[in-house]
């Protein structure tokens, strides 16, 4: 401690020892007489007190010397009020700004926190903050959390909505020279598919659905849609895309087309819209007035599970 | 000075003239004696240290008149062996060791909580108004004195010192004087309630 000599250092563990309770009587004894009547040693004896109270509240004392310590508090007000006063010292200069010259010794941010925290030490107190501070941390949580999903739904309707046009493009163009040769280089077998109508609506009758195997990737996939004498003759049809439970997921216009002269309608499916899963397309006419008219015969059928990569 | 409750201004001027033929180094000495018996009775958990002291004081000067011819020594130790007897009647009554214990911890109860919170902060408004009492230069000192912790606080002391021009020692003692009169000042303010 500060260079001082082993007497002296040995002096000053003894003293310790004797503040912390841990001298025998006759060791005690001594010291006590000798600070009766020597003033210097007395004020040795508060120098050694000051250093503990100074550890203590630093926290800088072993186990023992903290629990020995805590003892003495416990008992000794005069003790206590020592260590309230060097705590208020400690308090007082945590905040202070640092002056010219020693910039280099300003109180740690988290020093002045643990100042201010001092003040919340009743375990209602402890309970409440706490309450507050994981409340605030839950709301500031769901807050980014919310942000975060709005801005993938955005995002995830945007290109939807992309994917939409681009495919409300392509079946619009249906049954115009050359649009179907072009959309068929891009569907690989996989992608493609010609359904039937009234092919096992629930798969009850244990009919296997045509399935789509599209690869890790495909954007699209071909469907041909047979259409018998029933559907009659609209030029335009309008085909519903829906899931098992009745959600309508696509929809689009589609012109007829025939091929070896049976007549059908080619859809373009955009695969992002449609995850795996079974489908069920029903069918409408579209009349001269643009009304729709129902097709209940024309009920088709199909699953789609992607292939794994 | 203070006076112990009870004795008589004759048995008090004879204590005095034992502790010392001069009448002021007679009260000095007078004061340390109880400080120190109230440092001792502080330091063995004593509930009432200044009672006890003065209980003690109380005792010496009801045999001062035969004491002056009878005690060979240093009259504090003559209070010192006084006090230790005084220390072990305290033990019988309240059937407790005198010292401490190591108890474990309990938690403290909400009204407990409050008393201390209450104590806290009149101990913090006694402490800021008696910091403002302190000349400018003693304020600076301890409060640099005590900023910061770890080795961080040591080099700030050792900066302390050397713009000083003293020792790491005599800083130490230079901050205890002014520690010990900011005390004087925050017991006298908690007693007393000398809060403006």
């Amino acid at each position: 401690m500060y260079g001082m000599t082993d007497d002296v250092n040995n002096s000053d563990l003894l003293l310790r020892r004797y503040l912390l309770g841990g001298l025998a009587p006759g060791e005690r004894e001594q010291i006590e007489q000798r600070v009766f009547i020597d003033p210097l040693y007395r004020e040795k004896v508060q120098l050694i007190e000051e250093e503990l109270v100074d550890e203590f509240v630093d926290g800088n004392l072993t186990g023992e010397e903290r629990a020995a310590f805590a003892a003495h508090l416990r008992v000794n007000p005069s003790l206590r009020l020592d260590v309230g006063i060097v705590e208020e010292l400690k308090r007082h200069t945590a905040p202070r700004p640092a002056a010219a010259g020693v910039a280099e010794f300003a109180p740690s941010r988290w020093a002045v926190w643990l100042a201010a925290l001092r003040r919340f030490r009743t375990p209602l107190a402890v309970t409440c903050l706490a309450l507050l501070v994981g409340g605030a941390a839950l709301l500031f949580w769901r807050n980014l959390e919310t942000r975060r999903l709005e801005q993938q739904l955005l995002y995830e309707r945007a290109r939807r909505d992309g994917i939409e046009r681009e495919v409300a493009r392509l079946n619009a163009h249906e049954g115009e020279a050359g649009a179907g040769a072009a959309l068929e280089a891009m569907a690989s077998p996989a992608t493609r598919a010609e359904l039937a109508p009234g092919v096992s609506r629930d798969a009850r009758d244990g009919a296997a659905y045509p399935t789509l195997a599209p690869p890790p990737g495909a954007a699209y996939a071909r469907l041909r849609l047979r259409l018998e004498p029933a559907a009659g003759g609209y030029q335009i049809y309008l085909a519903r895309f829906k899931t098992v439970d009745n959600g309508v997921r696509f929809e689009a216009d589609l012109r007829p087309t025939l091929e070896d002269g049976a007549p059908g309608l080619w859809v373009t499916l955009p695969l992002g819209v449609l995850p795996d899963g079974d489908y069920q397309i029903e069918l409408s006419g579209r009349d001269a007035a643009g009304r729709l008219v129902e097709l209940p015969e024309h009920y088709y059928s199909f699953r789609i599970i992607r292939r794994r990569p | 000075m203070n006076r112990k409750r009870g004795t008589s201004g004759g048995d008090f001027n004879a204590l005095l003239a034992w502790l010392h033929p001069d009448r002021e180094t007679a009260a000095g000495l007078y004061e340390e004696v109880r400080r120190n018996l109230i440092q001792l009775f502080a330091r063995q958990g004593c509930h009432d240290p200044e009672g006890m002291a003065d209980e003690t004081i109380a005792r010496v000067t009801n045999k001062v008149v035969g004491l002056s011819e009878t005690f060979e020594g240093a009259p504090a130790l003559f209070f010192y062996g006084v006090a230790k007897k005084q220390l072990l009647e305290y033990q019988r009554q309240r059937n407790v060791p005198l010292e401490p214990h190591h108890e474990p911890s309990t938690l403290p109860t909400q009204h407990e909580d409050q008393e201390r919170d209450d104590r806290d902060d009149r101990l913090h408004d006694c402490f800021e108004q008696c910091l403002s009492g302190l000349a400018a230069d003693e304020r600076d000192l301890i409060l640099r004195y005590y900023e910061g912790s770890g080795q961080e606080k040591i080099n700030r002391r050792k900066q302390l010192a050397a713009e000083r021009g003293i020792g790491l020692n005599a800083l130490r003692v230079r901050v205890l004087r002014t520690r010990t009169g900011l005390r004087a000042c925050i017991e006298e303010c908690l007693r007393g309630g000398s809060l403006k």
